[in-house]
């Protein structure tokens, strides 16, 4: 049996980094520049300067009281716990039953580094609590509207599936993987942040991204997999949703990785003796 | 091809205008401001176009439209659509320039606008008028402006 993440723990941390303003907000500006949403982008880079200039505005409003001002604050709405239509409390999320998966693919080298990938049925993904259960649900809904476009994303469920800083998106327009390269790399996921994923030190490392991002273009279909490694002296276990998007002539051209942490991610082990 | 209409010739006095087509030469730029002007506003909302959708009686295909200018905005839905999203009319053509250009500053002129809302909303939030009247007075004061002077 599996068990939904609770809402305070699948919530990206919202930081502020000195060089780039807001991570939250830039993550978000980049989404709306993908999608092709410039007039927006520019608003969220702005507040995002603005938080660099004023302190992070994110976290003040996450901790200030209700206003009693009449306008809402802006971009309030994504902080807020109480929002409407927010994910379901942990109490009210579902059970589902867990399937060991049979198709286990564990890979090695030689510097100790290991890679373990357990595909799991996206069945398996709970309706109601779950940050990758919203954003699959939200994808299947775009897929029945025939508009899998990156331009039809709503950046307001995203926010809702608190998914934001455990986001990558990945062009995959090139036929070659090794072309494959990262438009937006999650803030929050505890792996160091790359160009593409062709240039991860860790060549098994490396490949299984380069392989499991191919496959998706290639068959336009979404994958889940649990994964669990080791990369030098940092253990990583986390389930990762890949969803693929299409450009106007119906070619995957993009892919949106949600990565939702599990027990023991970014744990750092102690070097053999 | 793009044609002249007759009212608007230059012969009759009006301004030249394109007849123009989505098809042919994209959305409108004043059609895409309109449409990110909703798009931003629905965010800070926290309105997925669905919710918004379902309150004028749209799918969400055609809330996506409209923010990409693909479909244009007829009067009446913009007038629902500013009362859903409690905006005056105006906040859509914000930041349009006299010839129909988005500025450059469009973003900044937004935050702008809403950092002028929470000045009204926490000025109106004192309930003692003698209080606001000082708050405004030294407002006023420190922008160097003396042709306000309160009570």
């Amino acid at each position: 049996m599996t068990q939904a993440p609770r809402m305070s723990d699948a919530r990206p941390e919202v930081a502020c980094v000195a060089a780039e303003g807001c991570s939250y907000l830039r993550a978000l500006s980049t989404i709306e520049h993908i999608a092709g949403f410039e007039h927006t982008a520019r608003a969220y880079a702005a507040a995002s300067e603005r938080c660099r200039e004023h302190g992070c505005w994110a976290a003040s409003t996450a901790a200030a009281p209700a206003s009693a001002a009449p306008e809402p604050v802006p971009l309030k709405a994504f902080y807020r716990g109480d929002r409407p239509g927010t994910l379901a409390a942990a109490h009210e999320a579902e059970t589902v039953p867990f399937i060991r998966s049979e198709h286990i693919d564990i890979v090695s080298d030689g510097a100790g580094n290991c890679v373990e990938r357990r595909p799991l049925k996206l069945a398996t993904l709970p309706r109601r609590g779950d940050p990758l259960g919203h954003l699959y649900r939200y994808w299947l809904d775009l897929r029945s509207a025939g508009s899998l476009q990156f331009s039809s994303i709503d950046t307001v469920q995203l926010t809702r599936a608190d998914i934001i800083g455990k986001l990558h998106i990945v062009d995959v327009s090139s036929g070659d993987p090794h072309d494959f390269r990262f438009e937006l790399f999650g803030y929050a996921v505890p792996i160091g942040r790359y160009e593409s994923p062709c240039a991860h030190p860790v060549q098994i490392w490396a490949d299984s991204l380069m392989r499991d991002y191919n496959t998706v273009r290639l068959t336009a279909a979404p994958r889940l997999h649990r994964m669990r490694c080791r990369l030098g002296e940092v253990a990583h276990h986390y389930t990762r949703l890949i969803l693929p998007f299409h450009d106007k002539g119906a070619r995957v051209t993009r892919l949106l990785v949600a990565i939702r942490e599990e027990r023991g991610n970014g744990l750092r082990l102690k070097p053999a003796e | 091809m793009a044609k002249l209409t007759s009212a608007t010739a230059p012969e009759n006095g009006g301004v030249m205008f394109k007849r123009r087509t989505v098809i042919v030469d994209g959305p409108d730029p004043i059609d895409q401001h309109v449409g990110g002007q909703l798009r931003l506003r629905r965010a800070q909302a926290g309105m997925t176009q669905t919710e918004l959708g379902a309150k004028v009686g749209l799918s969400f295909q055609a809330v996506q439209k409209y923010e990409t200018g693909e479909n244009r905005i007829s009067a009446s839905r913009l007038y629902q659509l500013a009362r859903i999203l409690d905006v005056p009319l105006a906040y859509f053509f914000e930041g349009l320039d006299e010839t129909g250009h988005a500025e450059d500053g469009a973003g900044a002129a937004e935050l702008t606008r809403k950092e002028a809302s929470m000045v009204l909303g926490a000025y109106y939030g004192i309930k003692d008028p003698r209080l606001r009247s000082a708050c405004l007075l030294i407002m006023t004061r420190m922008a160097g402006r003396s042709d306000v002077e309160g009570e």
